[in-house]
């Protein structure tokens, strides 16, 4: 058995606003095993963003709060690092690609100035130079066995020694990663990637933007990428080719990727598990393809089948009744439970059902938060 | 022949670009953005026009210049036979009876301090003088056509959730009876659950007032569902123009096969393996000479750079029309083989070049 890059235990976060609390993420659970794409779905405010954002300690708080949980990173317990640490996890550790890339290039630099800075942190950590946590020596390989522990990373001294800073940190070489830089924008099939160099961000397209994004992030050879909504923001065609660049580089790099979305087109493309999220909690949690051919969760069907793909003589489009609950005032028991035409009256209490071996299922891993997870395939 | 109920010929939109304060006094500019550039099409009275188009089509402009809401810069549009074209002042707002528009963003088209009868009742308002109470019963009536409650009347619309809200739109621009709603991007902001009931409300509403629909959209889904005949656009023009059907299940224009083609399915047994589409959509400032859609089609030959292509009616078993020098040939490529299982493969058209 591998080691799992990523564990959440039982995750719950609050929002505390002044109109009360809302629960954005109730008990949420999951385990990622290394060089696999978990995709997670859902539909807006159901929680995944907060997901995204809690792993690497991404949340303003207040208004958020994690109320209870473990994400266990690689042997490393995030949430009860001391904030100071938290930069030594992200980017080598846990790299981020958002929704709206031009929201996170920095206008005032130019490209090359914003790559340098992913380039020059990952070099300095690998050469020992600071601490931080580096992927595996392997990472092309993780069947062989346990990766690496990283905790031992943070428990060296936090700034170089002056002669390293000197030797490293603050040289004013401004070409000495130029050559790295150039070999990144390449492999996001940027061409002609050194006039792009000299750019700043609003000069380039969208698509062009969240390339240099996903390049930025590839360059810390993170051991985890969440990827927040990558293409949400990008037209079809623009999108069909960043996905097909993610899914090239996935073959290259082999990183795990946490990959959210609210397309179930998009993740049907690129994951390998799915989770599907309803009002915080994870609902269902499997291979891709065992989740959309045969869900376990009356939520997952419902949602599946609400996508359009009729014309308008052929009758109206099955919709789900109803709406998402107020995340403040949530249903007791299950969530989703006013909605489901499963519902009885134990689908009502307290607690509501966790996420379990789906009852009926063709693998081991496809699981289910539900009690009747045997008869959502006889729903229409 | 049914007669048209909206008919544009030849209609253009050019922005000014402005890049001097001495040429921004002088109102004057060397350079146009070509937003909208030679569009023909007609809505017949009762269907829908779908029009799909990536963001910088044009779409948006071309919707708005149809309502009204942009003077257009050359060409005409005629609205149940009567010239739209240069109204202005109170005859302008006379035509609003008639054309009305369900705008893009739910939450910034509502003006948040306003209640629900005041927000849906002001296009009544301002057609006509009209009391306070009749406004507000004539509210209460239009509220459950759209399934939104009677009693809702005084809420606001922050009270609302993103469906509620475009259903607040869609009851604003019901109120004044029109024939004919510039549907702008009418799903974009929601869920596909929440879409669901919507396209469904659209559809209903539809058959129910005998209404007609321009609906703008990039969402082919949304399209495939609520529409009869569907326009593609790209680059400021038309690129096909037919039956909802005949387009999304045999289209003929490149452009059309590679959006077909970049739409991913929730089907992980159909997973794409590589897309071929390359590039990204050109400038509208310095539009390309000749076909616009050359720089990214797989089957480009020299005379697409050279000449432009008109829209033209391709025979078939619908009327079609496509502005494609090479329709004949490539009418039979498949989407699906945009989309390549190796590198190496050649399009199937490709070989006769």
């Amino acid at each position: 058995m591998v080691d799992s890059v990523l564990r959440i235990e039982n995750l719950s976060v609050d929002y505390e606003v002044g109109a009360g609390t809302f629960h954005a993420l109730r008990d949420v659970s999951l385990e990622m095993t290394p060089g696999r794409v978990a995709g997670i779905v859902g539909e807006t405010g159901c929680g995944k963003s907060t997901l995204a954002h809690a792993i690497p300690r991404l949340l303003r708080e207040p208004p958020a709060r994690v109320r209870r949980g473990k994400v266990w990173f690689r042997g490393i317990d995030v949430l009860a690092l001391p904030r100071w640490k938290l930069p030594l996890v992200r980017g080598t550790g846990i790299s981020m690609i958002f929704q709206e890339p031009i929201n996170s290039l920095n206008p005032a630099y130019r490209i090359y100035d914003q790559l340098v800075e992913a380039v020059r942190i990952r070099k300095m950590r690998e050469t020992g130079k600071t601490p931080g946590v580096l992927p595996s020596l392997e990472p092309h390989d993780y069947s062989t066995g346990a990766s690496p522990k990283a905790s031992e990373a943070l428990t060296r001294p936090l700034l170089p020694s002056p002669a390293d800073r000197k030797r490293l940190h603050l040289t004013r070489d401004r070409d000495a990663h130029r050559a790295d830089v150039l070999e990144y924008l390449r492999l996001v099939r940027i061409n002609d990637p050194e006039t792009i160099l000299d750019l700043y961000p609003h000069e380039l397209s969208g698509g062009m933007r969240q390339r240099i994004m996903i390049a930025m992030a590839l360059s810390e050879k993170p051991s985890l990428l969440i990827a927040d909504e990558p293409t949400s923001a990008l037209d079809v065609t623009i999108q069909a080719q960043v996905l097909t660049l993610m899914k090239e580089l996935m073959e290259e790099v082999r990183t795990s990727i946490l990959f959210i979305s609210h397309d179930l087109g998009v993740i049907a493309e690129m994951a390998d598990d799915v989770g599907v999220m309803y009002a915080g909690h994870l609902v269902e949690f499997g291979p891709v393809a065992e989740v959309y051919s045969r869900p376990r969760h009356p939520y997952t069907k419902a949602l599946l089948r609400s996508v359009p793909r009729q014309y308008k003589d052929d009758g109206p489009l099955p919709s789900l009744p109803g709406s998402v609950p107020n995340l403040s005032h949530l249903p007791s028991g299950c969530t989703f439970h006013p909605r489901c035409p499963l519902a009885r009256p134990i689908c009502a209490k307290e607690p509501g059902p966790s996420l379990e071996a789906a009852k009926g299922a063709v693998t081991s891993g496809h699981q289910a938060a539900c009690f009747f997870s045997d008869e959502v395939a006889s729903l229409p | 022949m049914m007669d048209a109920l909206l008919e544009v010929r030849d209609l253009y939109k050019h922005f000014p670009v402005t890049q001097s304060f001495l040429e921004a006094v002088k109102r004057e500019s060397r350079e146009v953005i070509h937003a909208v550039d030679g569009v023909s099409f007609e809505v017949r009275p009762g269907e829908t026009l779908g029009l799909i188009g990536e963001s910088g089509s044009g779409k948006t402009t071309l919707g708005w210049t149809v309502a009204r809401l942009h003077a257009p810069t050359r060409g005409s549009i005629r609205l149940a036979g009567k010239d739209i074209t240069r109204l202005q002042g109170k005859d302008l707002r006379a035509i609003r009876r008639q054309i009305q528009v369900v705008f893009q963003d739910p939450v910034g088209s509502l003006d948040p301090r306003l209640r629900v009868w005041q927000i849906v009742g002001e296009p009544a308002r301002a057609q006509e003088a009209i009391s306070k109470a009749e406004l507000r019963a004539r509210v209460a009536e239009i509220l459950p056509t759209v399934g939104l409650p009677k009693d809702a009347l005084d809420q606001y619309p922050h009270e609302f959730s993103g469906g509620g809200r475009q259903r607040l739109s869609l009851a604003r621009a019901l109120i004044v009876h029109p024939k004919i709603i510039v549907l702008d991007e009418p799903t974009s902001a929601l869920d596909v659950a929440v879409q669901a009931q919507v396209l469904n409300r659209l559809v209903t509403l539809q058959r129910e007032l005998g209404l007609a629909y321009l609906m703008i959209t990039h969402n082919v889904a949304a399209v495939r569902f609520v529409a009869d005949r569907v326009a593609v656009m790209y680059l400021g023009k038309l690129a096909e123009v037919g039956n909802v059907r005949d387009v999304l299940e045999r289209p003929v224009h490149p452009y059309t096969k590679a959006l077909l083609a970049a739409l991913p399915t929730p089907d992980p047994a159909r997973r794409r393996v590589r897309y071929r589409l390359t590039g990204e959509i050109p400038t509208l400032i310095h539009p390309p000479p000749g076909c616009r859609f050359a720089a990214r089609c797989p089957f480009v030959i020299p005379r697409c750079i050279a000449e432009e292509p008109p829209l033209r009616l391709i025979p078939g078993p619908s009327d079609r029309l496509v502005a494609c020098h090479r329709a004949e040939e490539i009418g039979g490529v498949k989407p699906e083989e945009l989309i390549a299982a190796d590198a190496g493969a050649a399009p199937a058209a490709s070989g006769s070049t």
